[in-house]
């Protein structure tokens, strides 16, 4: 948000934002009893010099994204906005999401601790599936004895150790995981098509066990090369967006 | 699953950030931000003097509360 510091950005915008208010005279009407006067130029002008606040409004909040903005210039408040479809009315749809206005600052306590216990019994995890899990944990551990361990809130990750390269989320019967793939085609995982950099995988059964280990054995390797080269390798690092905002 | 008087609805997720879920971020605007604030479908984006860049997807501006 450094581009609100550069005077002829925060022109461009403060004009595209005036001239939206004048393009619509109930908008511009009800701006000027809101702000109780009729000098909107000199108000958005003003305002636009003031830090501004971002939010970032998602589906699935997860630890993830959360790191993914920790080393971001201006704290964000995040908004997690679902949506549910009526089962046999595909069209009647319900939202659910803590309004802005009203969220309260969040009390200080002490972070709560997460473990492997705690995530078995979070999702009910059979013990099928705990067992699949062990086997993949081992191996993984296994790739190299610097890999490190963080159980968070939603998520247990794996670190080589500077930096994520395996986000896994336990399912009732099945293994969920994110892996850096730094856009190769690694056999057994999906691309994900907002974020060009990693894939993800499934395991359900213990068949596929050696494709999943082989992958995220490649996945720390080439982990390991980006950190090498300094690369960005985030959840965030390559999507559509930054394609388009290079080009 | 989501159970409302006997209703039973199923979570959503969608597909197209920009296509579906973007629109339901603006029209839901004044329920998240407030009755006295304006959502801008204005894309334009905000580059430092060193040519580094973000596009945010909205500008959401509360008239009333003085920002902080």
């Amino acid at each position: 948000m450094s581009g609100l510091d550069n005077p002829k950005s925060r022109d461009t915008l403060l004009s595209a934002l005036h001239k939206e208010i004048e393009s619509d005279k109930v908008l511009e009407a009800t701006v000027m009893r809101w702000i109780g006067s009729t000098k909107i130029h000199q108000f958005l002008y003003d305002l636009l010099r003031q830090p501004p606040k971002v939010v970032i409004i998602i589906d699935e909040l997860g630890e993830k994204v959360e790191e993914e903005f920790k080393h971001f210039g201006i704290q964000p408040q995040f908004i997690e906005f679902k949506t549910f479809v009526r089962i046999d009315v595909p069209d009647v749809r319900a939202n659910l999401f803590e309004p802005i206005s009203e969220v309260k600052e969040k009390s200080i306590t002490e972070p709560k601790e997460y473990d492997l216990e705690y995530h078995f019994q979070r999702k009910n995890v059979t013990a099928k599936a705990q067992e699949l899990y062990l086997q993949l944990d081992r191996e993984i551990r296994n790739i190299d004895e610097s890999v490190q361990i963080k159980y968070a809130r939603t998520a247990i990750t794996y670190y080589s150790p500077e930096k994520m390269f395996v986000f896994l989320r336990l399912g009732k019967d099945s293994l969920a995981l994110h892996i850096f793939t730094d856009q190769e085609k690694i056999d057994g995982v999906k691309n994900i098509k907002e974020h060009e950099n990693w894939g993800s995988l499934h395991v359900e059964d213990k068949s596929e066990l050696p494709e999943a280990i082989s992958a995220i054995k490649r996945s720390f390797e080439l982990m390991k090369e980006a950190i090498k080269n300094n690369k960005n390798t985030g959840w965030y690092a390559l999507t559509p967006r930054t394609n388009i905002i290079k080009e | 699953m989501l159970v409302v008087d006997g209703v039973r609805y199923k979570l959503w997720t969608p597909e197209d950030e920009e296509k579906q879920f973007h629109p339901m971020i603006k029209k839901h605007s004044k329920e998240i931000f407030g009755e006295d604030s304006h959502h801008f479908d204005v894309k334009k984006k905000l580059q430092s003097e060193i040519k580094t860049g973000s596009f945010p997807d909205a500008y959401v501006i509360k008239f009333s509360a003085p920002s902080k």
